[in-house]
C-alpha cells in the first residue's frame, strides 16, 4: 500500500487528473486493505479440505520419492498390469480397474531415486505374489540393509552375496 | 491428516515458526495447523489473480507444498509465513496467466463493465463481497494490475514485468481501472470508502 505521507506509488510528478486519480488511488489502498481483511471468508470448508487433502498427498509422495519412508498405504495399491497384485485377496481389482493404477505405479517408479526405486523394485519385482505384509516388512528391512537389485533378473546382491529371488512357490 | 489431529496434538497455539520447525522435525501434525492457519492467504491472492476458485485451490496447494519443501532452509532467517505464502501464489498465478497466455486479449473497450442493475443483486452482500464482486467483472488486464498493484503491494515495474507491458501502459490501465471499479460500485463507492477507515491495519 502507498505511503500515507509520499506521493502515490506509479504516479511520480503527476497531479491530479481529470478524475482525481491520486484520490482515487488513496482510495483503492483503503479498497485493498478491506479486500485482504475478508480474504478467510472466501474459503469454503470443502475447499479447505480438498487443499489440505491435495498437499498432504503431494507431501507423501514426495516423502516416498525422497526413500523417507514408503506409506504403508502406497504399497496396497500399487499394482503393475500382467504381474498381478502384491495382495492376492484384492486380486481382482487388478483385472480392468488395475490398469491405470499399474500405469501410474509405473510413472512414479520411473520417476524415483534410488533408495525409494530398490524399495518399490522389491515390492513390485522381486516380491510380486507375496502378501503386502509381508512385502512391506521385506522392503523395509531391505531398505535399511542397503540391499541392492537386480529388476531383470529378479536377483538382488548384498554384501557380495548374489540371492536369486525366490518364486512364490518357494517363498511361500 | 486434519486439523483435529493437531488439536489433539495441542499445537494449534503454537507460534508459526514453532510451527515451521516441528514440521521440519517431522511433525505432520504442526505442518497441518500452519497450513490451515494460513492456506486462505494463497488462495485468496490468487483467487484475485486468475478469477477462478479451482485454479486458485491448485496454486494454493503449489504454495503450500514448497513452504513444505523449503521449509528447513526458511527457518534460517526471520519469516512472516502469510507473507511468504502470498508472495509464492503471487508468482505462480502470474507464471499461469502468462503461460495461458491470458493477458494478450485486448480490454480498452468497456469502461463501465458492470451495469448498476447487476449491483442491485448484491445489496445484501457486505462491502468486501461487493468490492470483490465488482473487482471480479473488470477486464483480465484491469483486474490483474489492480490486484497485483494496490492488494499485492508490488512495485509499478515488477506489475509492468509480470504483465509484459511499458510502465507507461500500466499507469494508463491502473487509471483506466481505477475508474471503472469506482464506475462499476457507482452509489456504493462513498459508503466503501467510508468502510475503508473501519478496516482493521
Amino acid at each position: 500500500m502507498s505511503g500515507q505521507n509520499e506521493p502515490p506509488k506509479g504516479m511520480p510528478g503527476q497531479g491530479p487528473g481529470p478524475d482525481d486519480d491520486r484520490v482515487l488511488m488513496a482510495e483503492m489502498d483503503g479498497a485493498a486493505a478491506l479486500l485482504r481483511s475478508s480474504d478467510e471468508r472466501h474459503l469454503s470448508d470443502d475447499a479447505r479440505t480438498r487443499i489440505a487433502d491435495g498437499v498432504m498427498g503431494r507431501i507423501s509422495a514426495a516423502r516416498l520419492g525422497d526413500g523417507v519412508r514408503v506409506p504403508a498405504a502406497t504399497a496396497d495399491v500399487i499394482a503393475f498390469p500382467g504381474r498381478g497384485r502384491l495382495n492376492g485377496e484384492t486380486q481382482q481389482h487388478s483385472q480392468p480397474q488395475a490398469q491405470p493404477k499399474g500405469r501410474r505405479a509405473n510413472d512414479l517408479v520411473s520417476s524415483l531415486p534410488p533408495a525409494a526405486m530398490l524399495a518399490a523394485s522389491l515390492v513390485l519385482g522381486v516380491l510380486v505374489g507375496v502378501s503386502t505384509e509381508g512385502a512391506r516388512q521385506m522392503t523395509s528391512i531391505a531398505v535399511a540393509s542397503g540391499l541392492m537389485v537386480e529388476e531383470e533378473t529378479q536377483a538382488f546382491t548384498y554384501d557380495g552375496f548374489t540371492l536369486a529371488a525366490p518364486s512364490r512357490e518357494e517363498f511361500l | 491428516m486434519s486439523g483435529a489431529v493437531a488439536l489433539k496434538n495441542g499445537v494449534q497455539s503454537e507460534s508459526d515458526a514453532e510451527l515451521l520447525r516441528a514440521s521440519v522435525e517431522g511433525s505432520e501434525a504442526a505442518f497441518a495447523t500452519l497450513m490451515h492457519r494460513h492456506m486462505h492467504v494463497p488462495f485468496a491472492a490468487s483467487r484475485r489473480i486468475l478469477g477462478d476458485a479451482t485454479e486458485a485451490e491448485d496454486v494454493a496447494q503449489d504454495a503450500i507444498v514448497r513452504l513444505w519443501q523449503q521449509g528447513e532452509d526458511l527457518l534460517s532467517k526471520p519469516l512472516n509465513v502469510p507473507a511468504w505464502l502470498r508472495r509464492v501464489a503471487v508468482n505462480l498465478s502470474i507464471d499461469r496467466l502468462r503461460a495461458g497466455k491470458r493477458l494478450d486479449v485486448r480490454d480498452d473497450l468497456p469502461e463501465v463493465p458492470v451495469a448498476p442493475r447487476q449491483l442491485r443483486s448484491l445489496e445484501r452482500a457486505d462491502a468486501a463481497g461487493r468490492l470483490q464482486a465488482s473487482l471480479d467483472e473488470l477486464p483480465d488486464r484491469q483486474r490483474v494490475a489492480l490486484t497485483l498493484f494496490h492488494i499485492e503491494e508490488m512495485s509499478q515495474r515488477d506489475v509492468a514485468e509480470a504483465m509484459d507491458i511499458t510502465e507507461d501502459a500500466l499507469e494508463s490501465l491502473l487509471r483506466r481501472a481505477r475508474k471503472n471499479l469506482k464506475s462499476a460500485l457507482a452509489d456504493d463507492w462513498p459508503g466503501l470508502v467510508a468502510s475503508f477507515s473501519r478496516t482493521p491495519a
